[in-house]
């Protein structure tokens, strides 16, 4: 290892992890944790990563798993309630983003670990089946049944709640 | 792209380079063209910049003694090597704890003192904190009576020491690390800067004291013992809390500040 390496490495695919790791965490505290973590584990297994993309698919892989497991253990944090006084201005239809990302989050958080990342690559992220799998490295299929599953999950919820 | 917009995977291949030019060439079409995602990436930017700004040179040294070859966490966990490490784990540590008990005499213990004041929470520079009461933000004065659903921000100017662990302590028992978040373990900040503690505390609405303290210590600390000691701390009392103005480390320099929290009237 070279620190110079490092240091390249960290400011090329540093602001990639933050950025995904605040849009699912949702917090800045957390944010700065999760890209720390991510990031070792992407340095140390970097090297055997083939393309530029397919490190773009991995670093998603890591940071989106991570993050939602870091959504699943906030259950267990603390009851201090903890939340960020953001000073990044978000003009932009900020309460409909808001709505359906809360919404998103929601029904994800009730999901199967193994279809919570499918579910969230392709209803928040908004990437198609096929970039879901590449990032999952999952087939086309598994991605299909996996967000059928999670439509299942969801209707069920919805129908409970219309109830 | 599955949506009409740019995703967030388009983004970052478009900022890596990643795409080939004509894929490239399509999504800036697109930005050139769509104002809900020039915002979205504008908002990146923001993001990426806080990142330079905040994140590396805080977290840059982490990873860089973490991934050192000398560093014993840098060794990926393999189930048998951890079967191997449990086995030997009561000797290990008995080994360990021998080696720190002819080194250091006895572990470093955190123990509460009661000095006559508050420390650093005005002037000399140290920890200051700052209030959210509803639309009003205001630096906290000592003693201050604080509502649930209050926001607190830390900041500090670390002067030598390079490590900080921001912790708590409130009059329902509970302890807390605030720094960083959930976690007893000190992290690194720059000496001579001062740093904003990322993102901040809201109250909840058990009435009573809330002590907070801050170490800075010149290595990374192991809140253990610090958590032991407030949670003692803890069950002696509000009153206790109220009192304990200073924690005290060996080789730490801590700051102490406390307010009470009262319900937020209806």
């Amino acid at each position: 290892m070279t620190e110079d390496r490092l240091t390249t490495l960290y400011k090329t695919y540093g602001p990639t992890i933050y950025i995904r790791c605040r849009s699912i965490l949702s917090d800045e505290a957390e944010a700065h944790d999760a890209t720390q973590e991510t990031f070792l584990r992407v340095y140390r297994h970097l090297d055997e990563v083939p393309g530029r993309d397919e490190a773009l698919y991995w670093i998603y892989r890591v940071a989106t798993n991570y993050c939602l497991n870091e959504l699943r253990n906030r259950k267990n944090r603390p009851a201090v309630a903890r939340t960020t006084i953001d000073d990044v201005p978000l003009a932009y239809d900020i309460e409909r983003r808001i709505v359906s990302r809360d919404l998103a989050a929601r029904l994800i958080a009730t999901a199967h670990p193994k279809v919570k990342p499918v579910a969230w690559l392709y209803h928040v992220d908004g990437l198609d089946q096929e970039e879901v799998g590449k990032v999952l490295k999952l087939s086309r299929r598994t991605v299909i049944n996996r967000l059928a599953a999670f439509a299942t999950t969801a209707q069920k919820l919805f129908r409970r709640s219309e109830t | 792209m599955k949506a009409a917009h740019l995703t967030s995977l388009d983004f970052d291949r478009l900022g890596l380079g990643n795409l080939a030019s004509g894929d490239a060439a399509t999504l800036r079409a697109h930005l050139d063209a769509c104002p809900d995602c020039q915002q979205r990436q504008e908002h990146r930017h923001i993001l990426a910049d806080q990142f330079a700004r905040e994140v590396l040179p805080r977290s840059l040294p982490v990873v860089r003694e973490r991934l050192s070859p000398h560093g014993w966490w840098s060794r990926p966990w393999r189930p048998r090597r951890l079967v191997v490490w449990l086995a030997l784990a009561p000797a290990v540590c008995g080994v360990v704890l021998a080696l720190a008990l002819v080194r250091h005499g006895k572990p470093p213990v955190a123990s509460l003192g009661a000095d006559a004041s508050d420390i650093s929470v005005k002037g000399r520079g140290g920890l200051t904190l700052y209030v959210r009461h509803g639309s009003k933000v205001a630096r906290f004065a000592p003693g201050a009576v604080l509502e649930a659903g209050d926001a607190i921000r830390f900041t500090i100017e670390p002067r030598g020491n390079a490590y900080l662990l921001i912790v708590g302590v409130d009059g329902a028992g509970a302890v807390s690390a605030y720094y960083p978040f959930g976690r007893w373990q000190s992290a690194p900040v720059t000496e001579g800067v001062r740093f904003e503690v990322p993102g901040s505390v809201v109250l909840d609405d058990s009435p009573g004291p809330e002590r907070i303290f801050a170490l800075l210590s010149p290595q990374p600390l192991d809140g253990t013992w610090v958590r032991t000691t407030l949670q003692a701390l803890a069950a002696r009392g509000p009153q206790a809390i109220r009192s304990a103005h200073a924690l005290q480390l060996p080789g730490a320099e801590t700051w102490s500040v406390v307010f009470e929290k009262r319900e937020t009237p209806r």
